[in-house]
């Protein structure tokens, strides 16, 4: 049996029983990583070599008591590493090595977990399909000619080929949701300001949230109990007590109100509709209350989740100007080489965004756009908030549509319908795998909770992972026709 | 036709924080280019702003000292344009909340009676850092990036160059006494831009403003000011017309050169900062720094003028900080409000900054003494002067300068008796004037008396003495 096939807590049950090695469970997965990569191309840059030292080093007083000890992991890499490339697939930063290390990952490295690499993802994070790496693409593991989704598209498909036994990536509206649905792996996004956003390259900050892909919703509990607290350097960080993830896991869903729309699945497809009503059943079979809730608001929503991450990211990346970082096109005037450096060092997709986040936020169009984008969000949290009241969890399907072939056209910002509002909210969601379609393309759903209601969330999704085992399946690599 | 000038200023102000606003470098002038720098004041990727809250508690304190409101909750947005001296492509500001609104200050008018000054808004920014020109290149020095800034803004309330430059004067000596910031000019802690226009005389509508930036002096904002004053009028008087612009000031050429056009004006694209949570401020904490606020140069000069200083000295003391600490230090030795201010006004501001006393060599107590060897006639007036300018010039104990220089006063009446009686013997002539009446004749004993003493006889005592012997 490969370790590198286990899920992170069943790896983890075996180092602590001392039945593996940290060093074996590397070796392993340098094994698998070695037999697939080259049909995923989950990873930008590996950084093995590191890895195998730290396993060696890894000894009791290294923390074997953390729930991370020993666990080989990815990390996205818009996910700052000190002296380690992190690029968020940009030319712009194509050589970048950060003299600073991301709060996630400088809580995963005390805690003894070992990094494999840094994965792919659409540029800065901007895309919903995983097709706008400028540094390397990203297929799916279930099928290479099916996009994989975005933007975190490497980080999902590291861990659905077994290449990580976990792995962060950020979330804006839907980035580690979509493509965990499209790769058939669970994906958490936690309550705004739960995770600290020091060291991430910021897309759109009053969105942005670490997010953590695992095979299970108890991997992910695993990995928040290392990486969650309170962090001075991020002022949006949430003052509160620390959770007990590793509690939340387990339990029961009696009586727990589970809420759902139809409509929500409209254009899903027959498919996905059946996957939405049996998941429905599932969690009525568990003891769940089920409510039938109108969903609204959630076209206002991406709305405005569209304005304000690309006028955020207008923002945050305009520092890349040919003066400090990276690509620099030198021009006959200060002006020119600016323009001259963004037109050259952006891909196409994070331009378009540019200009249209621009555009909405120009002393012209603020009241027409960025204004109202701002009061639909408002309008979207208490229209998501009065539903929060009727239930303690809405399910939906996490995708519109099942995962497109890699050049279909796709509506830009489409897939994100079921995924933008719970982030404009601020509110945590989880989506994990609920079936296999006739193309045997995973399906996922979408389970949000009120903010800082992780309790009720992990003991849902536990409970329907348990009962269910969907989240078991895995992609054969190469994929047998 | 005649016209009226009409300013309005924006005061770029330095905050005096030991550590810069959003990262933990320290906030201090000079040092080796990029000394104080880290990756947060770079720029780099993923490092966020954390608000130093010692930032909040100055503007809140110069929002008190120039009458503001002050705003219970304010929030940072982002001023985006780019500039290669703009680490982040963005300025973090306040725009839409700014935290102190609708303050006042009053000036002398030019006619002399007081006038209101508005002041609009204070709001605090981050402030850019540097581009250095050399051998054909051009390097970034991010030393001054993220130093915390306020910027008072007024309304066009002042009506000449010499009302803005007394405006800006006051502002100052405020912001320095309250201990918001030290206002040093030369190092750019606080720098003027001028919004001006002019109109008929008499006319309620304003003319087509043009903006002056980044003057670091009183003296050019007040040339630049008249510079600009008299363009506006030449062009309409030429039968031309202003458009508003953005134009800059050259103090050598003592002229303005065009930069920019309201056409071609950046639009910054203003939003709120979502990085930083808006400032929340309570009741008690405002008045908190209500009570720990230093004295205000106007409390100053009227507990100065209550001390027995004189009108004009005390408030000229009051609004040089450094003066006015040199004041109460002497006068708290001396006990003589009246000599001492004059002293400092007079003979010490003849030699050094009273704005800044820099390079003095002696302490406040050591001018305390020599006032008060003068009050008590050890030494004269005139030989108070001397010791001061010595002290100027080379430092050293006061008493130990009068010793040197020779300049105690004789107040022993058998010592000064014994002159007289010689003075008046060798001159028989003064002493018959005198006794028919003709008093002039007394100065005459009186100076040679002061001759032969070499001027350390104590003048009150001499003609006390003339008096007796002569039985006047």
């Amino acid at each position: 049996m490969e370790l590198a096939q286990l899920s992170a807590k069943e790896l983890r049950e075996l180092l602590d029983k001392g039945e593996a090695s940290p060093l074996e469970a590397i070796e392993s997965y340098i094994r698998r990583i070695e037999s697939v990569e080259r049909f995923i191309g989950a990873y930008l840059a590996q950084t093995l070599d590191e890895a195998l030292k730290k396993a060696k080093s890894l000894t009791d007083e290294n923390n074997p008591n953390s729930s991370v000890w020993g666990l080989p992991y990815a990390l996205s890499d818009n996910i700052c590493t000190k002296d380690i490339l992190t690029t968020a697939s940009s030319k712009f930063l194509e050589n970048f090595v950060p003299v600073y290390s991301a709060d996630a990952y400088e809580k995963l490295a005390e805690s003894g977990a070992i990094l494999l690499g840094k994965t792919g993802l659409d540029e800065f994070g901007m895309g919903e399909s995983g097709c706008y790496s400028a540094l390397g693409s990203v297929n799916n593991p279930y099928d290479s000619s099916k996009i994989p989704g975005g933007s975190a598209s490497g980080a999902a498909a590291a861990v659905a080929s077994s290449e990580a036994s976990f792995s962060l990536g950020v979330d804006t509206a839907g980035s580690v949701r979509i493509p965990a649905s499209f790769c058939g792996v669970t994906a958490f996004k936690p309550t705004y300001g739960l995770l600290s956003r020091y060291g991430i390259i910021a897309h759109s900050s009053s969105i942005d949230q670490v997010g953590v892909i695992g095979e299970g919703i108890a991997d992910c509990a695993l990995v928040m109990q290392a990486i969650s607290g309170c962090d001075s350097r991020d002022s949006t960080s949430l003052r509160i007590d620390p959770m007990d993830w590793l509690q939340f896991s387990s339990g029961s869903i009696q009586g727990m109100r589970i809420g759902f729309d139809a409509s929500a699945a409209h254009s899903a497809g027959e498919e996905s509709r059946r996957a939405y009503e049996s998941a429905i059943q599932a969690f009525r079979h568990l003891g769940a209350e089920i409510i039938e809730l109108r969903l609204e608001g959630n076209i206002y929503a991406l709305a405005a989740s569209q304005i304000i991450s690309c006028a955020e990211a207008s923002s945050n990346l305009a520092r890349f100007d040919g003066v400090r970082f990276g690509v620099r096109v030198a021009a006959d005037s200060a002006d020119g080489t600016v323009i001259a450096s963004r037109t050259h060092g952006f891909g196409e997709e994070a331009k378009n965004r540019l200009l249209f986040g621009t555009f909405a936020q120009t002393e012209d169009n603020y009241g027409k756009y960025y204004e109202k984008a701002l009061k639909a969000r408002q309008l979207a949290k208490s229209s998501y908030e009065s539903l929060m009241q009727q239930c303690d969890a809405f399910l939906a399907p996490t995708a519109p549509f099942a995962p497109l072939g890699r050049h279909e056209a796709i509506e830009p910002f489409s897939l994100n319908i079921n995924t933008a509002m719970a982030s404009l909210a601020g509110a945590p969601a989880v989506s994990f795998p609920a079936g296999i379609d006739s193309d045997g393309m995973p399906i996922g759903m979408h389970l949000s909770a009120k903010s800082l209601g992780e309790r009720e969330l992990f003991t849902a999704v536990s409970a329907f992972q348990e009962s269910t085992g969907y989240h078991k399946n895995k992609p054969a690599i190469p994929r047998q026709v | 036709m005649k016209y009226e000038t009409v300013i309005g200023l924006e005061i770029h102000c330095e905050l005096k924080t030991s550590s810069k606003i959003f990262c933990s470098c320290k906030n201090e002038f000079g040092g080796e280019e990029n000394e104080h720098t880290c990756p947060g004041c770079l720029g780099m990727p993923g490092i966020l702003p954390v608000l130093n809250e010692k930032a909040v508690e100055l503007a809140v304190r110069a929002g008190i000292a120039l009458n503001c409101t002050i705003q219970r909750a304010s929030q940072f947005d982002r001023k985006n344009y780019f500039y290669a001296d703009l680490s982040k492509g963005y300025q973090i500001s306040q725009y839409f909340h700014p935290i102190c609104t609708d303050g006042w200050l009053d000036i002398p008018s030019d006619s002399g009676e007081q006038k209101r000054v508005r002041i609009a808004r204070i709001h605090i920014e981050e402030d850019a850092g540097k581009i250095v020109h050399k051998n054909g290149m051009s390097y970034l020095d991010d030393n001054r990036s993220s130093l915390p800034l306020i910027e008072i803004v007024t309304m066009p309330d002042m009506r000449s160059p010499a009302e803005a430059e007394r405006f800006a004067r006051k502002a100052r000596a405020i912001l320095k006494a309250a201990g918001v910031s030290d206002c040093r000019m030369q190092e750019g802690s606080l720098r003027f831009d001028v919004n001006l226009s002019i109109m008929p005389q008499g006319s309620t509508v304003l003319g087509t403003r043009t903006e002056m930036k980044n003057l670091n002096s009183f003296r050019s904002l007040a040339r630049a000011a008249e510079n600009e004053s008299a363009r506006h009028q030449s062009v309409l008087e030429g039968g031309g017309s202003l458009f508003q612009e953005t134009r800059r000031w050259d103090d050598e050429k003592g002229m303005s050169f065009g930069m920019r056009s309201k056409e071609n004006a950046q639009d910054y694209r203003y939003f709120p900062d979502p990085d930083l949570t808006p400032i929340e401020l309570d009741d008690a904490y405002i008045e908190n720094i209500k009570l720990s606020m230093p004295e205000l140069p106007e409390a100053k000069m009227q507990r100065y003028i209550g001390l027995g200083a004189s009108e004009k000295d005390a408030e000229m003391l009051s609004e040089a900080l450094e003066a006015s600490e040199l004041f109460e230090g002497a006068y708290a030795e001396s006990g003589n409000a009246k000599l001492t201010a004059s002293l400092i006004t007079g003979d010490i501001a003849a030699k050094v900054r009273l704005d800044s006393l820099e390079g003095i060599k002696f302490t406040p107590s050591d001018l305390g003494r020599v006032v008060k060897m003068s009050e008590k006639g050890e030494i004269s007036l005139s030989a108070a002067r001397k010791t001061i300018a010595e002290m100027i010039e080379y430092g050293g104990s006061p008493d130990e300068i009068v010793k040197r220089l020779g300049l105690s006063q004789i107040s022993d009446e058998s010592a000064i008796r014994q002159i007289v009686s010689e003075v008046l013997e060798a001159n028989p002539k003064s002493v018959a004037d005198i006794k028919s009446g003709k008093s002039k004749a007394i100065g005459f004993i009186v100076g040679q008396a002061m001759k032969i003493s070499k001027g350390a006889a104590n003048p009150a005592l001499v003609n006390r003495i003339i008096a007796e012997i002569l039985e006047l």
